[in-house]
């Protein structure tokens, strides 16, 4: 029999202020598996020292080592952890469709929403930009807007009960409403929020999240 | 015990999938439909009359993305999302070789899909966008260093494997080859700054599905591209 205190948890290196950083941890709070923790702090530029681009050359976070096995990019870390750690299917379930739909929002906020906040929030963290443009004011809310449509049809964001898709999608999320962006149009997604704030985890990616909209905050005019 | 013999019973009418033939995204899945032998109820959507703007195509895929996959009364958008979709349901014998379910190599298959659909593909689509919609005159610096950023991530990944996730072909080959001929009408591969990628490139050009879909369909991005460059630049 294996001793449960023989078995190492998965290490995640992590910097609570990056969005897909906190998605990972969000998913990993969620699922219920212990990980360590390993602090890279971006502003101090850490992912380019030489210990960490050996283990990850494209030097972004999350960063996961399960025994030795290094993965990165965020979602595919919260797919790994569920279906490896996963007490049953709940968060990622396995049946055809509601995976697929799970895999739909998680490829929706990998390429689109999280993206579009990208393009508002890098610019104004690193290049000294200080105000943020209307066109991209728009795009993201026109990307809230499907959000919302998703919402609007289950109570979560892939179905009627929170997967790992949910906790990615609030990691996004998170920061921008951290830097105080309006949601009052979208009832669904504010309704959703609320429901987030109640999942494990979540106080955790918040804390995180206000780091970030502070230093978003600190930058603008 | 004797097995009892399995009765599939499988839909008559083929999946209808929503593309357009410069669409990598599309392309990925054509292409994946063509190695597992699946026939597909091919739409065209008009992107430059805005059709995937249209009333009938959002309410089919609000988020007006192409592609997207109808499969009875089941609806998907996201490529990648579809590829997973097809080949568990459809992909037979191929699906284990394709999507390993081994749970590194699933990761690791995994990895490059969300790199492709968040870093990579962007690095495209802010391009292309832009220059079709908006009037762009050209890709920026900015646009071409990225790009060139993300060539050397795929050096990087294809200096530890013999393909882009693993030492197999996988589906996160179809995605990110397909985004690659893509990117080729914005900036060529140059062999001597990333010989492992233009290596394995090239060895996905030799495959007939590729020339089929992949190249054709990056040849009519590409066109269009230069086309939209001309005229915006004399306006």
């Amino acid at each position: 029999m294996s001793n449960l205190k023989d078995i190492q948890a998965p290490k995640l290196y992590h910097f609570n202020v990056s969005g897909p950083s906190r998605g990972a941890l969000f998913a990993a709070r969620v699922i219920g598996v212990p990980v360590e923790i390993e602090v890279i702090n971006l502003f101090k530029k850490e992912q380019l020292n030489e210990s960490f681009l050996k283990i990850n050359p494209q030097h972004c976070l999350p960063t996961l080592d399960d025994d030795g096995f290094i993965i990165w990019e965020s979602r595919a870390i919260a797919c790994y952890l569920a279906d490896k750690y996963g007490k049953d299917d709940q968060f990622y379930p396995k049946d055809l469709k509601k995976r697929a739909l799970v895999n739909q929002r998680l490829f929706f906020d990998s390429s689109s929403l999280y993206v579009k906040i990208r393009a508002i929030c890098l610019p104004i963290l690193y290049f000294g930009v200080k105000e943020i443009s209307q066109p991209l004011r728009d795009d993201l809310n026109t990307t809230l807007g499907f959000l919302e449509t998703f919402l609007s049809d289950s109570e979560w964001v892939a179905g009627d009960s929170p997967t790992i898709a949910d906790t990615s999608t609030y990691a996004s999320l998170s920061s921008i409403l951290a830097v105080g962006w309006d949601i009052s149009s979208f009832p669904n997604i504010q309704r959703w929020v609320k429901q987030c704030s109640e999942l494990p985890g979540a106080a955790e990616n918040d804390e995180g999240a206000k780091a970030f909209g502070d230093a978003i905050k600190n930058n603008l005019k | 015990m004797r097995e009892l013999p399995t009765i599939k019973v499988y839909c008559k009418m083929a999946p209808i999938l929503y593309k357009l033939d410069g669409s990598p995204a599309a392309n990925t899945v054509r292409m994946l439909a063509d190695i597992i032998g699946l026939e597909l109820d091919l739409k065209t959507v008009d992107f430059v009359k805005l059709e995937h703007k249209s009333p009938e195509y959002t309410k089919l895929n609000p988020l007006g993305t192409i592609p997207v996959l109808v499969d009875g009364d089941f609806v998907l958008s996201d490529s990648h999302a579809i590829m997973i979709y097809l080949l568990s349901k459809y992909g037979g014998d191929k699906s284990e070789a394709l999507y390993p379910s081994d749970p590194h190599m699933r990761a690791a298959v995994n990895q490059i899909l969300f790199f492709d659909a968040s870093v990579y593909f962007i690095r495209l689509k802010v391009v292309a966008l832009p220059t079709i919609m908006e009037g762009m005159k050209s890709p920026t610096e900015k646009h071409l260093s990225d790009i060139e950023e993300a060539y050397s991530f795929l050096e990087v990944y294809l200096s530890k494997h013999q393909y882009i996730a693993c030492d197999e072909f996988t589906i996160a080959d179809l995605s990110v080859g397909a985004t690659t001929a893509g990117m080729q009408g914005i900036l060529k591969l140059d062999a001597n700054k990333y010989p492992r990628t233009f290596e394995w490139f090239s060895k996905l050009e030799q495959e007939p599905y590729f020339q089929k879909f992949a190249v054709y369909g990056a040849a009519a991005l590409a066109k269009t591209l230069q086309l939209f460059w001309n005229k915006n630049s004399q306006e």
